[in-house]
């Protein structure tokens, strides 16, 4: 329990005794707090409305015969003979004169006559009948056409709601409720693809490296080469014959090809230049290559899916050719491999930052674009739209414009590739006389038709992305509104 | 209709902007809410549009205790009451024909079936060849009767207007208040708030005033 002082203002309650508010025009009622101010005020809409009457009949310009100048119009349009049956009906009911002839230009009332003649508004005399004739409630969506002087051709508003032929068109197709095409949805987009394109190259980047590095691997897996040392004492020809013989009787050698010696002298020209092997003007052989101590090279290719037992190869050369062994490029491999797979998580890498930063822009931009709508949504709100309707409304939206911004990143990626796969092709042509092995070497810049179905996954992804990020600031701008 | 009983509203840890309101507005009746700037007028608004819960006190709106609503409900409710914003609230983008119908968008109603109702109502606020265009070419009065024509196509049984005379010329005015009364004739209640005497004393209706936070009836 805390101690209060008793005479301190700040502990005083809120409003012990009745205060008297300012005095403005009129005498003024005062009640005390939590009794209802205004209760038993009416005792039913009659009432009220005859007030209404007697309050307009002084301050305000009554209807007239030349008031509202709107003449009836329709006569001829459809609908016509029965809202004037009706009205006929309504005024006999209520002995207030006739309603014949009016048409919907009557039924829009004394109102509208106002504001199509605002500039030509007098004050009318004063003992003039009030423009709202009848007290009685009018219910909307009942049809009544009540005038007492048939002259003016002004009825009462009382149409509403009950839909007659028109002839101004309303629009077939309605606009969005969120605009699509706002300058920030503009540059939002623009900013999302520009994205998706970077997801979708960083993807491209990885598969062509990880195609590259798969494709040195198993290019150089599935070969070897098989060395003869040169010796005096022996026979080379006679030597790679019987290698050659040991090798085709191995399992999974799918091709033994001794090294012509065109094919040799190619693969030494980087290092002692060319001439070493050719003929002279009087086709005199000219070669030196013989003359040199090179070993003698058989290519071997493996059948595909066989394991091939290289040492025991290796052992059974060995013990008939001294000088003879398998290199089966396990060192390349080894090397190749490591800088593969460098390249790979390198390649990963860049791609998860891209992503990153890809679903961190999105996610930005989609609440900046959201929040630039918030006027929207709060005037959907305001008007009853419900949360389910306000969220699908923005959701759809968004879905659309991450799509969209997906699918162009992604298709100008590709269209990207391609044009650079086409000009590293048309340099490799220039540089390489074989085209195969640049390709090998330096790799290709071209994908596989299932590479590119990867490339789909950076509009589903930015879909998704935008779906859920508009979904979470929808629902924190409708929180703000409650 | 509604119905306040000793309600009291704070923003935050602020000092209370309205204490022990307490009022009942009855089905087709006609009040203004008027006071000093900064008396809660808007504040008061926005509790009887259902936009704001109180800090303490009991909010009946037809018949249901607004605390016990939840959001779905609330908006259910809210349409049945209309509100004409000070600053018209009409949206850019969309044409005035879009905007007058877009309560009835939002309750999910096809286009075709209100058209009609949603051009003789624009035809009865004289905007009727104004359908089309967009609301940033039309003039303060054109833009108050497409927001009064927003409020009334749902056909609500109370309507709300925060200042509706605010920004319009004194005939512009005496017509926006004649539409209002128009309205009351055909059953929907009417609570306008403003602090223009001049309007005020042009119809007799009692007056909901506010004064420090509190809320008084007087009669014209």
């Amino acid at each position: 329990m805390v101690n209060r002082p008793p005479n301190d203002p700040r502990y005083a309650p809120l409003q012990t005794q009745p205060k008297r508010p300012r005095p403005l025009d009129g005498e003024q009622i005062y009640v005390n707090e939590g009794q209802f101010l205004n209760q038993g005020h009416y005792e039913n809409a009659e009432q009220v409305h005859h007030q209404i009457d007697q309050d307009l009949n002084s301050p305000y310009p009554p209807s007239q015969p030349d008031y509202g100048a709107v003449q009836p119009q329709a006569a001829d349009h459809h609908g016509s003979g029965q809202r004037q049956s009706q009205a006929q009906g309504h005024g006999q009911a209520q002995g207030q004169g006739q309603a014949q002839g009016h048409g919907q230009a009557q039924g829009q009332g004394h109102l509208r006559q106002e504001f199509v003649q605002g500039s030509e508004y007098q004050q009318p005399p004063s003992d003039q009948n009030p423009p709202f004739a009848s007290p009685q409630a009018h219910a909307l969506g009942e049809q009544v056409i009540e005038d007492e002087n048939p002259k003016s051709g002004v009825g009462s508003i009382a149409t509403f709601g009950n839909s007659l032929a028109n002839k101004n068109r309303a629009p077939s197709k309605l606009s969005p409720i969120i605009p699509r095409d706002s300058i920030i949805g503009k540059s939002i987009l623009f900013i999302i693809v520009a994205m998706c394109f970077l997801a979708s190259l960083s993807i491209v980047f990885l598969l062509l490296v990880q195609s590259s590095v798969d494709g040195w691997t198993s290019d150089i897996g599935k070969q070897a080469t098989v060395q003869i040392l040169p010796s005096p004492e022996r026979d080379v020809d006679a030597d790679i014959a019987t290698a050659l013989k040991i090798i085709r009787a191995t399992n999974g050698i799918a091709l033994a090809e001794p090294l012509t010696k065109n094919e040799t002298a190619k693969l030494l020209e980087p290092w002692i230049g060319d001439g070493i092997i050719g003929q002279d003007a009087n086709n005199n052989d000219i070669s030196i290559l013989d003359e040199l101590p090179i070993p003698a090279l058989i290519a071997l290719e493996f059948i595909a899916g066989h394991n091939v037992d290289l040492n025991l190869l290796d052992v059974a050369l060995k013990s008939a050719i001294p000088g003879a062994s398998v290199d089966d490029h396990k060192k390349w491999l080894s090397h190749l491999s490591s800088i593969g797979n460098i390249l790979k998580i390198s390649a990963f890498a860049v791609l998860a930052l891209v992503i990153g930063i890809t679903i961190t822009i999105i996610v930005f931009a989609t609440d900046a674009a959201l929040n630039s709508n918030k006027t929207s949504i709060e005037i959907l709100f305001l008007v009853g739209a419900e949360e389910g309707f306000i969220t699908k409304e923005v959701r759809y939206h968004f879905l659309w414009l991450g799509l969209k911004a997906g699918v162009f990143g992604a298709f100008i990626c590709i269209a990207f590739i391609l044009l650079l796969g086409l000009v590293v092709n048309i340099i490799y042509a220039a540089q390489f006389d074989n085209l195969a092995a640049a390709r090998i070497l330096f790799g290709q810049v071209t994908l596989s038709p299932y590479q590119y179905l990867y490339l789909l996954l950076v509009p589903l992804f930015t879909t998704i992305i935008a779906g859920i990020t508009v979904h979470l600031s929808a629902r924190k701008i409708i929180n703000t509104l409650h | 209709m509604i119905r306040f009983e000793n309600v009291g509203l704070r923003y935050g840890i602020g000092p209370e902007i309205l204490r022990n309101v307490s009022f009942h507005i009855e089905p087709q009746s006609f009040y203004f809410i008027s006071g000093p700037s900064g008396a809660g007028k808007s504040s008061l608004l926005n509790l009887m549009f259902l936009s704001m819960r109180p800090t303490r006190g009991l909010v009946t709106c037809f018949g249901k205790d607004m605390s016990t609503l939840n959001r779905n409900e609330l908006a259910q409710m809210r349409r049945k009451i209309g509100v004409v914003f000070q600053d018209f609230r009409l949206l850019d983008h969309l044409t005035i024909y879009e905007n007058v119908s877009l309560p009835l968008r939002v309750r999910g109603f096809p286009e075709h079936t209100y058209r009609q109702d949603v051009i003789e109502l624009m035809q009865w606020v004289d905007l009727g060849d104004h359908m089309h265009v967009y609301p940033n070419v039309l003039s303060g009065g054109e833009k108050q009767r497409t927001a009064i024509a927003r409020a009334v196509i749902g056909q609500p049984d109370l309507l709300l207007a925060d200042e509706p005379t605010g920004n319009v010329d004194p005939e512009l005015a005496a017509r926006l208040l004649r539409l209002f009364v128009e309205l009351n004739k055909m059953g929907t209640s009417i609570v306008i708030a403003t602090h223009d005497h001049e309007l005020m004393n042009q119809f007799r209706a009692p007056r909901l005033m506010l004064d420090d936070g509190e809320v008084y009836l007087t009669e014209p």
